[in-house]
């Protein structure tokens, strides 16, 4: 039989310790920090490029129907959309300013920030479609116009198909997620109540 | 090296320990310990200038351990309880020296209780005053001397309950 006071003199006498030096978190910090701008710079990239190449078509090319000009300016807004969202993602990612709050309020900033993150994955993902779906639906009256029957009945086809499989894999992923989510926030709320 | 990594190296020597003690406390889990440790002096680092001028660094530090623990359970499904199986204290006999083997159930003891008490023995039994621990964990002092007293007899049965088998 162990006392409260023995315990502590098992915990002092403990020798192990930390196999870390500070060189070493140096170094890390470094390597992710590299590697995220690294990736937040790809993401950028290809979203700009994306952004360089529509505004391109739409000055160098001279379309006959305003609904494909509505359809680029779509295009265009989709993907500094994306861009800015990742953006700023980045950087709350990035900044620490919320672990020096007091447990329960850092437990409801991460209970809002899981939520945030899932209507951004689900709600917002649905409504960027949407948004890609009518940009290339008012192209295809373009398409129609321009091109043989077969060309634009293809066209039509291959952008339902791609839209099927990604709302499958949508409806997969949201339903996961909500899952994890519940999980999480019943988890979180508990561990709140622990600091009241 | 320039002056904010001397900082930052005195920092880290300094509390090193006592965090890496904080994180296996609470996760029950040495290299998940290491993994939140090291999270934990990089959002250290990242927000060292806006601490410069602050006199209790360490609780500074010990509030963004605490809280990147308490986010832990974010990342992926994670169970941080163990429970002490008779598996375990067998291999444990096996493995480790009798100290050694005190201190290894010792932690499989605190991974028993509920995340803040997991939280707040450990900085019981790193004998931080209880203003310091009361301002880390946001609990009131009163409240936080009940718990306190609460948490040591849990621990104490726990651990007298296990060293029976």
């Amino acid at each position: 039989m162990k006392d409260f006071e023995e315990l502590k003199d098992l915990w002092s006498g403990q020798t192990n310790g930390p196999k870390l030096v500070y060189e070493d978190v140096l170094r890390d910090l470094r390597k992710s920090k590299s590697s995220i701008a690294r990736r937040m710079l790809t993401e950028a990239g290809a979203m700009l490029a994306g952004i360089l190449m529509f505004s391109w078509i739409w000055i160098n090319s001279s379309f006959m129907m305003w609904t494909t000009h509505l359809s680029i300016a779509i295009l265009i807004g989709c993907c500094l959309y994306y861009l800015i969202v990742q953006l700023s993602g980045y950087r709350q990612f990035s900044s620490g300013k919320h672990l020096l709050q007091k447990p329960d309020v850092y437990i409801s900033y991460l209970q809002s920030y899981q939520q945030q993150r899932y209507t951004f994955n689900t709600r917002n993902y649905r409504i960027y479609s949407i948004f890609i779906g009518i940009a290339l639906a008012l192209f295809a009256i373009e398409l129609y116009h321009i091109s043989s029957l077969w060309q634009s009945a293809l066209g039509v086809t291959f952008s339902i198909a791609w839209f099927i499989m990604c709302w499958k894999w949508m409806a997969t992923y949201r339903r996961r997620e909500q899952e994890r989510l519940k999980e999480m926030i019943a988890k979180l709320e508990d561990i709140r109540k622990q600091f009241d | 090296m320039n002056k904010k990594e001397v900082l930052f190296g005195e920092i880290f020597k300094g509390n090193s320990k006592k965090i890496y003690h904080l994180c296996y406390g609470y996760t029950g889990d040495e290299a998940a310990a290491h993994d939140l440790m090291q999270e934990t002096f990089m959002k250290v680092w990242q927000n060292l200038d806006s601490f410069r001028n602050q006199a209790m660094i360490s609780t500074w530090i010990y509030r963004i351990a605490v809280n990147t623990c308490l986010s832990w359970l974010r990342v992926e499904k994670r169970q941080p309880r163990d429970p002490l199986t008779d598996h375990i204290i067998e291999n444990s006999r096996e493995e480790l020296s009798e100290k050694n083997e005190q201190i290894e159930k010792l932690y499989k003891c605190i991974a028993q209780l509920e995340e803040n008490e997991r939280l707040i023995i450990t900085m019981v039994l790193d004998e931080l005053p209880y203003p310091e621990i009361a301002e880390i964990s946001g609990v009131s002092e009163g409240n936080l001397r009940v718990k306190i007293h609460r948490i040591k007899h849990k621990l104490t049965d726990i651990y007298n309950r296990y060293e029976r088998f």
